[in-house]
């Protein structure tokens, strides 16, 4: 029998309230619209944003929450500040983070597959090309916004009109279609809590401030949480930081991450995920998930999107062969189910579905070596 | 899940809420909507139901936040949406069911189920294990937040986890899963 926490642990999201809910009971008080008022006010935030600009912000805060997690602990190391010295925390380097963008960018992934029953026929020439046109943007965002190679981020002078934040970073990226992004947020980080017992340490940070924007100035409003526990042979690390970037009276962005590295007996396991959602007149209407998983030497990578009422999941890995990158992915999506390659090839994707049996290859069946991801194959 | 719930920082948040600064909310909510909502998802057995229940929840004890005296905002909330499902479960007994309920599935209205480990666990477990379990496994709570949440030491909160978890796993293998 499994373990029962991690069968707990492994249908958790189906069972979690939806963060609808929260939204809901927003709505019903009539607290969102207040919140942002005067969050936007505070701010000189500016409203009335097209769709591009928003799926653009929603990249932008993407990268600035990656690039927060390591800067921001970097920053306050830096001695000026009177707040204490972020403990350790899962990227604490600018090498761990570039790994890590690397990694999400498929260069090194593996399949993740846990049930590998999804046996499929060859999709229509119809389902194919729409699974291909969602694919696509799908895979745009990941190699755009977590390819290390495509976002810098440096500490930024604070200007005068900005003087009543601590702190300035300007992030770039690659949004969707591949253009470049360039923002700044200007933000304070202040110590709200700290516990240390024994050899558990756990800090809380608010986070307030303004993502600068060539389209406008959007108040960020967030927190983070640091919790470390250290033993003789084992070590628990968690990080949490989340914050909205508000772009309209009742709409915003909604970031959240979390990371957590366990390590007993020099096995370690490490879990991230990043999740964006576009709220709009207090309603979710977007949201993107990245989730990351490794464990004895593998790695799971899965990104969900939900919009207009669908749900679409993307499992991915990558490897080079005869010198060319592929990517392997299965898709659920509301066009259909699909396992296919992907050629990166000249910039851009070239699509080759499989059918049913050559699907056989995407599964990954971690007691059967026969089963290991396209083994086979070599 | 935010973790690392603070008893004062929540409380002063609530107090903050209730001075009219609705920035307070996200940071009330985030800390204490999983506590409520396996406290109701027990009661009530379905998630659509226990979603909908936890909105209630907060609805109403946000709106009557003049009338929390108490130092323990959680279990305020808590012993809210436990009053709200039971009511709820007494008013479904008393309706007739009604063939659209019993061909739901033919209208797209079917409730999906929990996953079976869930459904397992609620009937296995006492209430207050069952609660433990969740805040502990799955809503991501550290043991000392439970502790503090159910007015427990984190001794007994452990003990407890661990037992539920011996009755839970004896459980499921009775039942060969």
């Amino acid at each position: 029998m499994k373990d029962v926490e991690k069968l707990l642990k492994e249908s958790s999201a189906d069972v979690l309230p939806g963060d609808e809910v929260k939204e809901r009971v927003r709505a019903e008080l009539g607290l969102g619209a207040q919140t942002e008022r005067r969050a936007a006010a505070a701010h000189g935030g500016t409203f009335a944003l097209g769709k591009n600009t928003k799926i653009a912000l929603i990249a932008a805060a993407l990268v600035v929450i990656l690039t927060m997690c390591v800067v921001l602990p970097i920053v306050l190391d830096g001695g000026s500040s009177s707040v204490p010295p972020a403990p350790p925390i899962l990227m604490s380097t600018q090498g761990d983070f570039y790994a890590y963008s690397a990694l999400a960018a498929g260069s090194v992934l593996a399949v993740m597959n846990s049930s590998g029953a999804l046996a499929l026929a060859l999709p229509s020439p119809e389902v194919q090309a729409a699974i291909r046109d969602s694919a696509e943007e799908y895979l745009r965002l990941v190699d755009g916004l977590l390819s290390g190679g495509e976002i810098s981020h440096t500490s930024a002078e604070v200007p005068q009109k900005y003087a009543q934040y601590a702190y300035a970073m300007t992030v770039s990226g690659t949004g969707l279609g591949g253009n470049t992004l360039t923002y700044t947020l200007y933000y304070n980080e202040n110590l709200s809590s700290e516990e240390i017992d024994g050899e558990e340490t756990e800090r809380e940070y608010d986070i307030e401030g303004v993502l600068s924007t060539p389209n406008g100035d959007y108040a960020v409003r967030g927190g983070r949480e640091s919790e470390s526990e250290y033993d003789k042979d084992e070590s628990e690390e968690e990080e949490e930081l989340w914050f909205n970037a508000y772009i309209g009276e009742s709409s915003y962005i909604r970031v959240e991450q979390e990371s957590e590295r366990e390590s007993e007996d020099g096995e370690e396991e490490l879990e991230r995920s990043h999740l964006i959602s576009l709220i709009e007149n207090g309603k979710v209407v977007e949201s993107t998930t990245v989730d990351l998983a490794q464990e004895d030497g593998e790695t799971e990578v899965e990104l969900t999107v939900k919009r207009d009422g669908a749900v679409d999941k993307l499992q991915f890995t990558r490897e080079t062969r005869g010198g060319k990158d592929i990517l392997y992915a299965r898709a659920q999506f509301s066009a259909g189910d699909a396992s296919f390659r992907v050629y990166v090839e000249d910039g851009g994707y070239r699509f080759e579905f499989v059918d049913g049996d050559e699907d056989d290859d995407f599964d990954d069946d971690d007691d059967d070596d026969d089963d290991r991801p396209y083994g086979g194959r070599h | 899940m935010y973790m690392g719930t603070d008893k004062r920082k929540l409380e002063s948040k609530v107090a903050a809420l209730a001075g009219g600064d609705t920035r307070a909310f996200d940071y009330i909510y985030e800390h204490t909507n999983r506590a409520v909502y396996f406290a109701i998802l027990y009661i009530v057995g379905n998630k659509h139901d226990a979603e909908d229940l936890l909105q209630d929840t907060y609805v109403r004890a946000l709106r009557s936040l003049g009338a929390y005296r108490e130092d323990n905002f959680t279990g305020w909330l808590v012993q809210m949406g436990k009053n709200l499902a039971l009511n709820h479960v007494k008013r479904a007994k008393r309706e007739v069911a009604t063939d659209f309920a019993e061909q739901s599935w033919r209208f797209g209205a079917k409730e999906e189920p929990l996953p079976y480990v869930y459904d397992v666990a609620a009937k296995a477990l006492t209430e207050e294990e069952y609660r433990i379990v969740m805040m502990c496994s799955v809503a991501g709570y550290k043991r000392r937040e439970v502790a503090a949440m159910l007015n427990m030491p984190i001794g007994t909160v452990t003990w407890k986890y661990n037992e539920a978890l011996k009755k839970l796993r004896a459980k499921l293998n009775k039942e060969d899963i």
